[in-house]
């Protein structure tokens, strides 16, 4: 008979169940706090579970068959003409009960490809380019990624509709055309071009062995170059469309002939400008067209209500295709036309408003003082816009979509803060953003309070209430630290105290860099915050640290796909300190490979396919007259080294130093075949769970059986325990300062960033059993300050002391998720007890933490009968999602999670 | 000065915990506890020793690694029958090396409770107190505290020194003179009140409540100026009759306290029960309903006290 481990393990010291603080009450806790949306934002919202992530070829064909025709054009103003282009032919469609209007397509959930970036991996199935893909190391992330099979992803063909990149429908009639355009691309996309030149660091096999060895995730050049930051809205929402097109006039007249004192590239700000005015007025026609479709629609309208609203659709989109917004609602309306805007210029994902509550403020203000608004229908906007910003859907590959986001696009709502003067920065309007979130569960935009001591509690109180939703946001994000950090790294490119408060998070939680600009509405002056850096995360996305360890284990052969991905060391590690020595030469060659390599993508990316009407809304593009291949951002040092799996890879040290080199249990031979023989356990895949607790054991196998329990005995971190935590701290204290190192194509160093995102599924897919005694193929520990699941005995105080062990300041990020049974935080008493333990991580130094309100046994009923909670979302690692649109690695990782309960 | 050998036996320390006094506290469960009660939830404290527990969902029959050793040949298989092994509980209860549950590779055994000196639990504690925020601190329950005292004296003077909030949860079954030198360092008290009547309280918990009843009264009338909360599990078909419940009220009204807190009595600890070799009587008695336990915060309230019902306490 076997037995699954959970069985084995049941309800022990060691219980993968184990709950600090007691066991749950028998019933099923739901939630606490449960509010409805208004009925408009309730119908939107509806209409959103109905559709399906839709693909459309419009945008690639027009932008395709101009940019075709502008052969021997200044690549800045091809690609000008090229988005102009698109953006003016772009179908517009509204929606009935719209208040908040545009898309990036003209479905409700639409998307496009974009294959001047890659063209491959969507032609997939159609074409014979897919095996050549194949063949691309970096493609193996999709053999092991995995999406949700439910909620509005199109992981499979049905009737009409073709599914691509696993997660998108397609009209089979559109796909011909979308395969005509994007053969257009082969051979000149970034992907393609990047792949040419990356071939000419002298070292490229050993990049493309890490990517097919899964050792590194994907590369961003091409699949995601921008993302990870914040927005700016700034300048139109100071000068509008008019008045930024004419700044951009009287700047190209001041540019035009002149190098400006810099002989390398300041004569390309006439063509910068002229670009930026194309794209502008591309950008123009679109609101136009949108405005007519609202004309169009006001005239056969009969329903005098709806009439109406068309109406005032037309007026709002009419004014603000020209002129600054005068109202709330225009101001919300611009903001989200530019977020989407900035989308369908690129592959973006991660592109964060930032403290919109902090931006939309002037007008928020006047408006309520004026009475022309209510805060009743402020929610209701922000409702609407909750549901808009759900609908966007990033089309990328399956293997970055899927495996790394979870189909997600982490648009993050920071809130909270401080002012430039070092007071409280949250308001009213932010209240009322969470008020919306709490109304109207959604998963976008996900919200982050960055967390100071200062803000009041009501303020911390409110947030802790929409922590009791279940919906994982907000997060909380150390404001001290990230300041930090800030004032460390970008401190070389002149940031300082007062900039560094303007902070936000880009993406799931990346530290970005802001700037105050100086807003003037009707004659009262604010600051208000905007992004001013360039995309985060666009360095090294994710390398596996566990695998990193096996690869030493193995003397630098992969056994998954028999490959020698590092050069073997022929060590027989007689010490420790050699075998950790080890780890880091590997990991400093991988750093070095993908940098270099990555850096050729991104230049790649930035000759041709530069951001435009990104840049030109950041500081200090416009004043410069240099968009972000020629570092006309404020800040340009964003390039970063992910990493994935540092806790499992930190007690597997901790187990090998005890097992092997301190008490001598078992030479490093007999550890490496008990790995490789998965303890005796089937594989993951053959159990169909990739949850450890459900692994099962072969018969007869119990040859490994006292190495499995010394593994997963032996120390671990999350327990205050100075054996394990003294490596980890070691390794920060190392890999923090090695990335500064390396250097990115805008020559500046690269900085560490340890978010997991979903890459712990896949890459631990990847992985063989680990000497922590995690199994073959069973998903990593997330984030990068959570205890790997059931490993945290001590309860949340000692997991919090292993995490503060290291400076966090000395990182964009970490990450810590607690799931927290909701019975443990009922009431006003319960609110207040979770934003004491908040607040200790924060004081102790943790940069973020997030909680999982949900009591695992719904989870397990929602595994076996999805369609019951089409809208039930969880917190995975950084970000909240459909439970129906995960996949199930990561699905069977969140029901893992240790549940605190204080019972 | 303190032994610094002294050691006390603690079967749980948790973090977090939100439930037993004000603010977020820790709980240390000292083991030892001079009454039985029948419904006992942490049965595994009740003797002040360390429990071999013993969980048959783990027990992989095939090996019987214990069995070998056992060195007091304590532990029989029981081939194809379930349990697969059977525990001589009276050497197991008695036993110093306990070296079955180190032999046992699926952790089926486990031993509860660990012997930390002062300065051992001051290190958690001290840890502790960096996260607890501000109304939180520490509180001592069990077992019963009080039956190491010398120890929770100890424990609890360090505490104070350190500036911690300190909470007592006691059944109050001790020497009165112990636990008016325990209050000296203690913030809050929650007496448990299992039963009014002293031949029923003996026929539930193994000892009759007059000691009890003494030291609630001592501790009213003391100069203690602390906050005491009379804690009473409604445990069904045993005290949750309206005779005793008005009974309890006029008692404690009488001694002129203000508060009580009425818990609804749980299952939760039953699996203990199994692991320990023990029968578990309550197996299938359900937990009072929400309306049951709102009839009897009437009682109390009625009888002019502050009464709270389940976790949901002013602090």
């Amino acid at each position: 008979m076997s037995k699954k481990l959970s069985q084995v393990l049941e309800e022990s010291g060691i219980s993968l169940d184990y709950q600090a603080g007691g066991i749950p009450p028998e019933e099923t806790t739901d939630r606490e706090i449960k509010r409805e949306p208004t009925p408009r934002a309730s119908r939107l919202r509806d209409l959103y579970y109905q559709t399906l992530s839709s693909a459309t070829n419009e945008f690639p064909y027009w932008y395709t068959r101009k940019y075709m025709g502008l052969d021997s054009e200044i690549p800045v103003v091809r690609r000008a003409l090229a988005l102009k282009c698109a953006f003016s032919h772009l179908t517009p469609t509204i929606f009935p009960g719209e208040l908040i209007v545009m898309g990036k397509a003209n479905y409700y959930r639409g998307s496009f490809p974009m294959p001047w970036l890659s063209e491959g991996y969507y032609m997939a199935k159609e074409d014979e380019l897919y095996q050549a893909a194949l063949e691309r190391g970096s493609t193996s992330s999709d053999e092991v990624s995995e999406f949700g099979s439910g909620g509005g992803n199109v992981t499979k063909n049905f009737g009409n509709v073709v599914s691509i990149a696993g997660k998108f429908g397609i009209r089979r009639e559109e796909l011909p055309a979308l395969l005509k355009v994007a053969r257009a691309w082969v051979g000149k996309s970034v992907d393609d071009l990047g792949h040419k030149y990356e071939q000419m660091v002298p070292e490229y096999g050993i990049k493309e062995a890490v990517m097919k060895s899964m050792v590194c995730m994907f590369d961003s050049g091409y699949t995601l170059p921008q993302g990870r930051e914040v927005i700016n809205y700034y300048y139109l929402l100071q000068h509008g469309f008019d008045g930024l097109i004419e700044i951009a006039e009287k700047k190209k007249d001041e540019a035009a002939g002149r190098a400006g004192g810099d002989g390398m590239v300041g004569m390309n700000r006439l063509y910068n400008y002229e670009a930026a005015i194309h794209v502008l007025e591309g950008i123009r026609k679109w609101i136009l067209n949108y405005a007519e479709e609202a004309e169009r629609l006001e005239a056969m309208e009969e329903d005098a209500v709806q009439k109406k609203e068309y109406n005032d659709i037309k007026e709002c989109l009419n004014w603000i295709a020209h002129h600054p917004p005068r109202t709330f609602r225009e101001a919300l309306q611009l903001c989200w036309t530019i977020h989407v805007a900035v989308l369908n210029e690129d592959a973006i994902s991660g592109l964060s408003p930032g403290r919109l509550g902090q931006v939309l403020y002037p007008w928020f203000e006047q408006d309520i003082e004026s009475g022309r608004i209510t805060e009743a229908e402020v929610l209701e906007l922000l409702e609407c816009l909750r549901v808009k910003f759900t609908c966007l859907d990033c089309f990328a590959s399956m293997g970055v979509v899927g495996g790394v986001l979870s189909g997600n696009t982490f648009n993050n709502l920071s809130l909270g803060g401080l002012t430039p003067e070092g007071a409280p920065a949250s308001n009213r309007l932010e209240e009322l953003i969470i008020d919306a979130a709490i109304s109207c569960v959604t998963t976008q935009p996900t919200l982050s309070v960055l967390y100071d001591d200062k803000l009041p509690e009501r303020f911390m109180l409110k947030a802790i209430e929409c922590v009791k939703t279940g919906t994982g946001y907000p997060a909380f994000m150390n404001n001290r630290v990230a300041m930090e950090f800030l004032l460390k790294h970008y401190g070389p490119e002149g940031m300082n105290v007062e900039e560094s408060r303007a902070f936000a998070i880009g993406g799931c939680l990346e530290t970005s860099p802001c700037s105050w600009m100086p807003l003037e509405l009707n004659g009262k002056k604010y600051l208000i915050p905007g992004g001013s850096g360039q995309p985060t995360s666009v360095g090294i996305h994710f390398i596996s640290l566990p695998k990193i360890l096996e690869l030493a284990l193995f003397n630098g052969l992969d056994h998954r796909t028999s490959l020698q991905v590092f050069p073997p060391h022929n060590k027989k590690f007689e010490t420790y300190d050699e075998l950790f020595e080890q780890v880091k030469t590997y990991f400093a060659k991988a750093v070095e490979v993908l940098s270099l390599t990555n850096n050729i993508q991104h230049d790649v990316w930035r000759k041709n396919n530069m951001a435009i009407f990104n840049s030109i809304l950041k500081p200090d593009c416009l004043e410069k007259g240099h968009l972000i291949n020629e570092m006309g951002y404020r800040y340009n040092a964003t390039h970063n080294v992910e990493t994935c799996g540092n806790i499992n890879m930190v007690n597997s040290l901790a187990s090998l130093k005890k097992l092997v080199y301190q008490d001598k249990e078992f030479t490093l031979e007999e550890f490496k075949e008990a790995l490789q023989e998965n303890f005796g356990f089937k594989t993951a895949a053959e159990v169909g769970s990739y949850s450890l607790a459900d692994q099962e054991k072969k018969e007869n196998a119990d040859r490994y059986d006292r190495i499995h329990f010394l593994c997963l005995t032996a120390p671990k971190y999350g327990n205050d325990d100075p054996y394990v935590d003294s490596i980890l701290k070691e390794w920060e204290n190392w890999f923090c300062a090695m990335c500064y190192d390396h250097e990115s194509l805008n020559a500046k160093p690269y900085y560490p960033c340890q978010i997991s995102v979903s890459t712990h599924a896949p890459m631990g897919a990847a992985t063989l059993a680990t000497p922590d005694g995690r199994l073959s193929g069973t998903t990593f520990a997330d984030g990068s300050m959570s205890a790997y699941p059931g490993t945290d005995r001590n309860g949340p105080y000692a997991l919090f002391t292993s995490a503060t062990c290291w400076d966090h300041s000395n990182s964009q990020n970490s990450q810590m998720n607690l799931k927290i049974h909701p019975s443990a935080i009922q009431g006003i008493e319960g609110a207040r007890k979770l934003l004491e333990l908040t607040r200790a991580y924060m004081r102790k130094g943790g940069f973020h933490i997030q909680y999982n309100i949900v009591d695992s046994r719904m989870l397990r009923d929602a595994q076996r009968i999805p369609d019951r909670y089409r809208d039930l979302v969880v917190r995975v690692a950084g970000f909240t999602q459909y439970w129906v649109e995960i996949g199930k690695p990561i699905q069977d990782e969140v029901i893992a999670r240790t549940e605190y309960e204080g019972v | 000065m303190t032994d610094k050998n002294l050691k006390g036996l603690i079967f749980d320390i948790q973090g977090y915990s939100v439930h037993d006094g004000s603010g977020c506290r820790t709980l240390v469960f000292l083991s030892g506890c001079p009454l039985r009660c029948r419904w006992c939830s942490n049965p595994e404290g009740q003797l002040l020793r360390q429990r071999l527990l013993h969980r048959e969902s783990k027990c992989v029959h095939k090996y019987y690694r214990c069995v070998d050793a056992c060195p007091h040949d304590a532990i029989r298989m029981m081939d194809g029958e379930s349990p697969p092994v059977e525990f001589d509980r009276s050497f197991c209860d008695s036993c110093d090396t306990m070296d079955c549950s180190s032999a046992c590779l699926n952790e089926a055994l486990r031993i509860s409770g660990r012997y930390y000196t002062v300065d051992e639990l001051m290190r958690i504690l001290l840890r502790d107190q960096g996260f607890w925020g501000s109304n939180g601190g520490v509180t001592f329950g069990g077992g019963e505290p009080l039956l190491q005292a010398e120890f929770l004296l100890a424990a609890l003077k360090k505490c104070q020194e350190s500036y911690m909030h300190t909470a007592l949860e006691t059944c109050a079954h001790a020497p009165t003179e112990t636990l008016l030198e325990a209050l000296n360092f203690t913030e809050m008290l929650f007496i448990d009140l299992k039963h009014i009547d002293p031949d029923a309280h003996l026929a539930g918990t193994g000892v009759t409540n007059n000691l009890i009843l003494e030291n609630i009264r001592a501790v009213a009338s003391s100069v203690w100026n602390g906050r005491l909360i009379i804690r009473v599990t409604i445990v069904p078909g045993y005290n949750d009759t309206m005779e005793n419940l008005s009974q309890t009220a006029e008692f404690i009204s009488k001694a002129k306290l203000k508060e009580v807190n009425l818990l609804p009595f749980h299952r939760l600890g039953q699996s203990k029960y199994q692991q320990l070799g023990l029968e578990y009587e309550f197996a299938n008695a359900s937990p009072p309903s929400g309306d049951e336990m709102s009839k009897y915060q009437g009682i109390f309230e009625n009888a002019g006290l502050k009464c709270y019902v389940g976790y949901d306490i002013p602090f």
